[in-house]
């Protein structure tokens, strides 16, 4: 069975966002719809053209190759948890959190130093940026920054 | 060691939710002392907006007569209902208060479902401030007068454009009710805000502009201001006449007020609104208002609660009118 | 102007002002660095502090923080490939490579020659073109704004390294992206899925974050690089630079008219103009392969014409009142705090002051080369810094940034989700560049095309609004011209590439 690439599943894809546009558009007065249907209508006739081009011409070469897939989606989940705990915890508590994992998780496959201290650095620096940004946005600019739900 | 880490972030935990859990049980406490804290005072506009420069005013005038801080918070978007959406979210203690538009506050939710909060759900307290709108066109026009502007529109319908800020907004409507009460068509062109419609209006791509008084003062020796849409003859205009001596009954302008969250306590509001129409005597106050094109009001909590409503009537039978058509 | 010298000087030479307006620079500088933070909110959080000021101190700060905003957000383009504000959009193209190549210091030294000139050439044009510039920017009506961002569309072609498909596919991507939101001239909300919040659209710096800076830190962790040796130094870079910069007048008047015309306009800010600029530097350069890969001169392009667009947007403010960019909008808030109320007699009731702004202006300009070539030796340190403390500090700030720009959680869920969306999309070979191109003059073209067909309506002939304005027609031609022009250099083969060269370089 031949192997459909990326870059089929791709154009499916636009082709399905562009009718959703498309679709989106109706019930609006002629002011509104006007421009985004132009659009989505342009994108549908691209999305074509790029799924023909994609059967025609299939490139062998496969999506992520040569990379670390393992780090890349611990890192887009351990994003992903990072905002669900802010919206839990707020923000200070949810930074020093991410940071102090992102911190040890990536010091993983450094040898030169101890579990212990790769914790103890972890640990150190996800505390003092958080806080020396949480005091400098919060208290000097005066930027409000997030709170959970939990407490702030 | 991961539970080395579980036990430090546990403990961390509770350490922060026990001072948590206190002041919220301190919050909750009662509304005599209010304000026990500082105030957040929002603005649902840019920074250096005309809500800001009349919250500004404020600001040193509450933070005396309320003994507590008053922080300014700017929360721009959708022409303020990213703002009064997050006002109808808090808590009603008092401690976070926004400014209001009308007619904002009331065409957002009629245009749209999706807004995000109910004219209903804001609570003024008061209403302090306004900007009457009025219909200028250029000084070179051959139209002399709302008369002139009348029978020419009625001579060829649609064919008069006119710039505007928003759609759905204070000179959208007031366009709309001119429309209607005179009988005419013309071309409505919404621009994105107060600026870009004068820039544009300058630069000859409309033939009408409505404007806020404080624009049309700043730039009455470029245009010839028909009308106004103030109650009674604004003052910084004393030679324009008000839509109502030429016979349409109608008033326009953007009224500028201060509201809180829904289900908050009489009392609160009531030290709200003593704190925010007491400023208006202060010296000056009024004087400056004039000065830089606002007219001064006094509504309180129920005037400005009955204003709504009536203003809220009015606009749901016109924009019914317009969908109709 | 002379009869106010005495006025201008005694303003001037007030220790005070003088150190405000050094303090505002490098604040802006500082703030405008940090993703999200933008010139425009720079001037928002520090304008309450100005209220107890003197009206010209107060002016003269704000002039310094606007400076340093819009210079500031290069740094952060140049070192971690994120816009610290949406007008250094254009550095990244180049300043990112040139530092993946171990040469930030060298821009960065560039980018502040180069904004330092621009800003001086924009303020020039502030002092001595104000009011016949004024009366052009009034040209500037609805369907001149849609061929506006028509040309800037155009630049697809420039930005779509690789498949051009593909980057008309990211362009129409982003311009839907940018109908998100309450239309401009309808009033009705589309694509919001009910959430309120949305109403207002997508705020274009979550979005260049999302697709500029959340792909680059994923790239940085799965490759396992090794941290950049830091910033190599050679001596004499400044002087080497400076020359450089200096031997192309064309290219810089051109970036900086560029820019100055940008800004005028109301409505097209920074960004826009960063691009434009990129765009003609990288069309009229003979050797365009290099573009894209590190070449010091899409940085000089872009910071020339984004620093000279700071002046641009100030014309209008000061001789009609309204102001041609958002930060100018504070600007103007900030003097009607003092109770002055800029319009059409601001020149005339308060020519002191206005002087006094106009040359505190060019003197911040210089302040801010000064802040920016010794602040170049040491920022390019932040690389030093192993990727396991340096990409969660990231994506750290970036959170930060995305909240404090509208204090929305929305935001935050969405840079994630459009972050982890740009990274899939980049390694399938989508250029973030045209998407975000889309975004931006999305909501420009659709105005202008709502509108105008409104006033044609009105007049009875939406074509002949079109092709009866003069400046609307020039547009158009320049639209056919950067569409087929490089068809048919392609056609006659490189000899017509040759003469362009001459002519425009």
């Amino acid at each position: 069975m031949q192997k459909v690439n990326y870059n089929t599943i791709s154009s499916v894809i636009l082709i399905i966002v562009a009718c959703l546009a498309i679709w989106e558009t109706k019930g609006l007065s002629e002011m509104s719809y006007v421009f985004p249907r132009t659009i989505g209508l342009i994108l549908l006739i691209l999305s074509i053209a790029y799924y023909i081009k994609s059967m025609i011409k299939s490139s062998s070469s496969k999506l992520f190759e040569g990379i670390n897939k393992r780090k890349v989606v611990i890192m887009s989940l351990s994003m992903i948890g990072y905002v669900i705990l802010i919206s839990l915890f707020g923000f200070l508590m949810a930074s020093m959190l991410f940071i102090g994992w992102m911190t040890w998780y990536l010091q993983q496959h450094n040898t030169d130093k101890s579990n212990k201290a790769k914790i103890v650095h972890a640990s150190i620096s996800s505390i003092s940026i958080s806080i020396f940004f949480f005091v400098l946005f919060r208290y000097v600019f005066v930027v409000p920054l997030p709170s959970g739900l939990l407490f702030g | 060691m991961k539970r080395k880490f579980l036990i430090l972030f546990s403990t961390a935990c509770v350490l922060f939710i026990l001072p948590a859990c206190g002041a919220n049980a301190d919050g909750s406490e009662s509304t005599e002392n209010y304000p026990s804290e500082s105030i957040t005072y929002s603005i649902p506009f840019d920074p250096g907006g005309q809500s800001d420069v009349e919250a500004r005013r404020q600001q040193p005038y509450l933070e005396e007569s309320l003994d507590q801080d008053v922080v300014m918070q700017y929360k721009p978007g959708g022409g303020g209902s990213v703002g009064w959406s997050e006002l109808i979210n808090k808590d009603p203690d008092g401690h976070f208060i926004s400014g209001i538009n009308i007619p904002h506050i009331i065409l957002q939710p009629l245009a749209n479902d999706d807004t995000g909060y109910q004219t209903e759900d804001i609570v003024p307290v008061a209403i302090f401030q306004a900007t009457p709108i009025g219909i200028a066109v250029s000084k070179d026009s051959d139209i002399e007068s709302l008369e002139d502007l009348v029978k020419k529109a009625k001579e060829s319908p649609g064919s008069i454009t006119a710039a505007g800020s928003g759609t759905y907004s204070g000179h959208h409507i007031a366009l709309l009710q001119l429309q209607d009460l005179a009988g005419i068509e013309m071309q409505y062109v919404p621009f994105d805000g107060a600026a870009p419609s004068i820039q544009a209006f300058l630069g000859g791509n409309a033939e009408v502009i409505f404007g806020n008084s404080s624009d049309l003062i700043k730039y009455q020796d470029d245009m010839k201001i028909l009308a106004i849409g103030s109650e009674e003859t604004f003052k910084p205009l004393p030679d324009v006449p008000t839509f109502k001596e030429l016979g349409y009954d109608m008033t326009a302008g953007i009224d500028r007020g201060v509201a809180v969250p829904p289900e908050t306590s009489q009392e609160i509001i009531e030290t709200l609104e003593k704190a925010f129409l007491d400023i208006l005597d202060e010296d000056g106050v009024e004087d400056d208002m004039y000065d830089e094109g606002f007219e001064p009001k006094r509504m309180g909590h129920e005037e400005s609660l009955e204003y709504i409503e009536q203003k809220q009537s009015e606009y749901s039978k016109i924009l019914e009118n317009v969908e109709e058509n | 102007m002379l009869e106010f010298l005495p006025d201008v000087l005694s303003s001037l030479t007030q220790p005070l002002n003088m150190l405000l307006l050094c303090v505002g620079v490098l604040i802006g500088i500082v703030v405008g660095a940090l993703p999200g933070l933008t010139a425009t909110m720079a001037l928002a959080l520090l304008l309450p502090f100005t209220f107890t000021m003197d009206s010209d101190t107060s002016l003269i700060t704000m002039g310094g923080l606007y400076i340093g905003g819009i210079y500031g957000g290069c740094i952060s383009a140049i070192l971690i490939n994120t816009p610290g504000t949406p007008s250094a959009i254009a550095t990244t193209f180049d300043g990112y490579p040139m530092t993946k190549k171990g040469k930030a210091s060298q821009a960065l030294a560039a980018a502040a020659i180069s904004s330092g000139i621009g800003g001086i050439i924009g303020g020039l044009a502030l002092l001595f073109l104000t009011p016949v510039l004024a009366d052009w920017a009034l040209n500037f009506g609805p369907p001149e704004y849609f061929w506006v961002a028509i040309l800037g569309l155009t630049m697809i072609a420039t930005l779509s390294s690789g498949s051009m498909l593909k980057g008309l596919i990211g362009g129409c991507i982003g311009l839907l992206l940018g109908t998100v939101g309450i239309s401009p001239v309808g009033g009705e909300s589309r694509y919001t899925f009910g959430f309120s919040q949305l109403q207002s659209g997508l705020e274009l710096i979550v979005i260049l974050i999302a697709f500029f800076c959340i792909p680059e830190v994923i790239s940085m962790i799965e490759n396992n690089v090794k941290s950049q040796e830091g910033v190599k130094r050679e001596k004499g870079i400044v002087k080497t630079l400076f020359f450089y910069i200096i031997k192309k007048p064309f290219f810089i008047i051109r970036s900086s008219v560029i820019g100055i015309i940008t800004g005028i306009i109301p409505g097209a800010g920074g960004n826009v103009a960063s691009l434009l600029s990129y765009d003609a530097a990288v069309r009229f350069s003979n050797d365009k392969k290099s573009f894209g890969q590190g070449k010091v001169d899409g940085v000089v392009a872009s910071e020339t014409s984004n620093n000279a667009e700071v002046g641009g947007s100030l014309v209008p403010l000061l001789s009609l009142g309204i102001p041609g960019a958002p930060p100018a909008a504070i600007i103007l808030g900030a003097l009607m705090m003092q109770g002055i109320t800029p319009g059409p007699d601001l020149m005339s009731q308060q020519p002191g002051l206005v002087y006094t702004f106009l040359i505190a202006f060019v003197i911040a300009n210089v302040v801010m080369i000064m802040f920016g070539l010794m602040g170049s030796k040491y920022i390019g340190k932040v690389l030093s810094i192993p990727v396991s403390y340096l990409a969660p500090s990231i994506v750290f700030l970036t959170i930060i940034g995305s909240y404090a720009i509208r204090n929305n959680f929305l935001d935050v869920a969405l840079l994630i989700g459009f972050g982890l969306l740009a990274y899939v999309m980049k390694n399938a070979g989508f250029n973030p560049a045209p998407i975000v191109l889309g975004l931006i003059l999305g909501p420009i073209a659709e105005r202008g095309l709502a509108q105008s067909m409104l006033l044609g309506e009105a007049s009875g002939n939406v074509l002949a609004l079109f092709f009866s304005r003069p400046i609307s027609i020039v547009l158009m031609l320049l639209c056919v011209l950067s569409i087929f022009l490089p068809l048919l250099s392609k056609l006659l083969g490189s000899k017509y590439d040759d003469s362009q060269e001459k002519l425009g370089a």
